[in-house]
């Protein structure tokens, strides 16, 4: 299973948690079995439009089964969903390491429709 | 002849000087369109309260999957402004994202993507004491203005155009300046308003239009000398600040015809643009 989180700050799994989806600078990438990870930048976050499309188009062409963020924008969302991504919320005062840890506990909620 | 009335600043006055401009004009004789190309929030059918005698949709073509999609995402690699997002079998479109380039369609390898029309607007068409009279409303909850306003300054066509710009200087405002003969920019004594007008004379200079400038509430505010001279853009007016005008505006009533003094400053400025329109012809 690929798991990406939106971090800013960093380019590891120290970097933080960013609280948007979209206009989140970048995205890291694990894959929970096999434990590689890889980060990816997020090209749509700059444009006046289109940043929650454009983010949740970049991790469908990543293969990614799960994303963590704080919170998913009305486009990123309904892009998402049909992808059949499952978005889950994290707070933003930690780090990439431990949301993911938190994601494999169970213990994030799963983002509703914003 | 046509021309852009535009500002940078908002509120700097662009409809009180689009509308008496043509209300100058019809009432010598002359055969004049005004265009309001405002189309997010138009309003000079409050100041020129035309007869509306034709109405109709206005589309821009988005594309919609007709076929079999193969989930490859050559459009979404395509699409510059995120509009297409592919997924396995099947394409999901923003359409108020899409700018109608078709970009997607040429990229897809089976062509199942296919430019449809979507309504964006409506085109306004009309007539009110001589003055022909278009708006474009934009449908409330579209973001994209700009066909719209490609599409009423089109409708206007040839002769006399006088088209009231949205404020700004982004693709609203590029899209309804573009292709003028003049550009007349109206401008207020403030930092903000100076600020704004060389936003604006770059806008023109960058569209190969040339700018003129009238300066509202003339003669309020300081600076004017300083400001004008570093951007160096010929004046061709100076409009009184005239208590009468706000309140002619906000009962909807054009103020050339009722505030004292002011219809000989609108025909100072007509006169000047007209000048400038002899000199551009050979």
């Amino acid at each position: 299973m690929k798991v990406a989180v939106s971090i800013e700050g960093g380019r590891d799994l120290q970097a933080a948690v960013c609280p948007t989806f979209g206009r989140a600078p970048r995205f890291l990438v694990t894959d929970l079995e096999t434990g590689e990870t890889t980060v990816v930048e997020n090209t749509a976050a700059s444009g006046a439009h289109g940043a929650g499309s454009g983010a949740a188009g970049l991790l469908v062409r990543l293969g990614v089964n799960a994303v963590l963020s704080g919170r998913f924008g009305p486009k990123a969302f309904d892009a998402l969903e049909a992808a059949r991504i499952e978005m889950f919320v994290s707070t933003s005062d930690v780090n990439a390491a431990t949301a993911i840890e938190r994601f494999r506990a169970g213990l994030l909620k799963k983002a509703s429709r914003p | 002849m046509r021309i852009a009335v535009a500002s940078g600043k908002g509120g700097t006055g662009k409809t009180l000087v689009a509308t008496s401009l043509v209300l100058h004009w019809a009432a010598r004789g002359a055969r004049v369109t005004y265009v309001d190309a405002d189309v997010g929030e138009p309003n000079g059918h409050l100041f020129l309260r035309p007869d509306i005698e034709t109405t109709r949709r206005f589309s821009v073509p988005v594309p919609r999957l007709e076929g079999t999609c193969d989930g490859c995402g050559q459009c979404q690699e395509a699409c510059a402004f995120h509009a297409i997002v592919a997924l396995a079998d099947r394409v999901l479109v923003f359409p108020e994202l899409c700018h109608s380039c078709g970009a997607c369609t040429l990229a897809c390898p089976p062509g199942v993507l296919r430019m449809r029309p979507r309504e964006v607007g409506t085109i306004r068409e009309g007539g009110t004491d001589g003055v022909r009279f278009l708006d474009g409303v934009l449908d409330v909850g579209e973001a994209r203005a700009t066909r719209l306003i490609e599409g009423v300054v089109t409708t206007a066509g040839s002769g006399r155009v006088v088209v009231d710009a949205p404020p700004g200087t982004s693709c609203p405002a590029v899209s309804a300046v573009r292709g003028a003969d003049l550009a007349v920019l109206v401008t207020e004594p403030t930092p903000f308003g100076w600020h704004d007008l060389g936003l604006a004379v770059r806008m023109c200079r960058g569209l190969g239009v040339p700018p003129v400038v009238v300066l509202n509430r003339a003669d309020l505010g300081d600076g004017a000398d300083a400001a004008l001279a570093a951007l160096d853009v010929p004046v061709i007016g100076r409009l009184s600040f005239d208590p009468r005008i706000a309140e002619a505006s906000a009962r909807g009533e054009a103020a050339i015809g009722v505030v004292p003094g002011f219809a000989e400053q609108v025909a100072r400025v007509a006169d000047a643009i007209e000048g400038f329109a002899r000199e551009d012809r050979p």
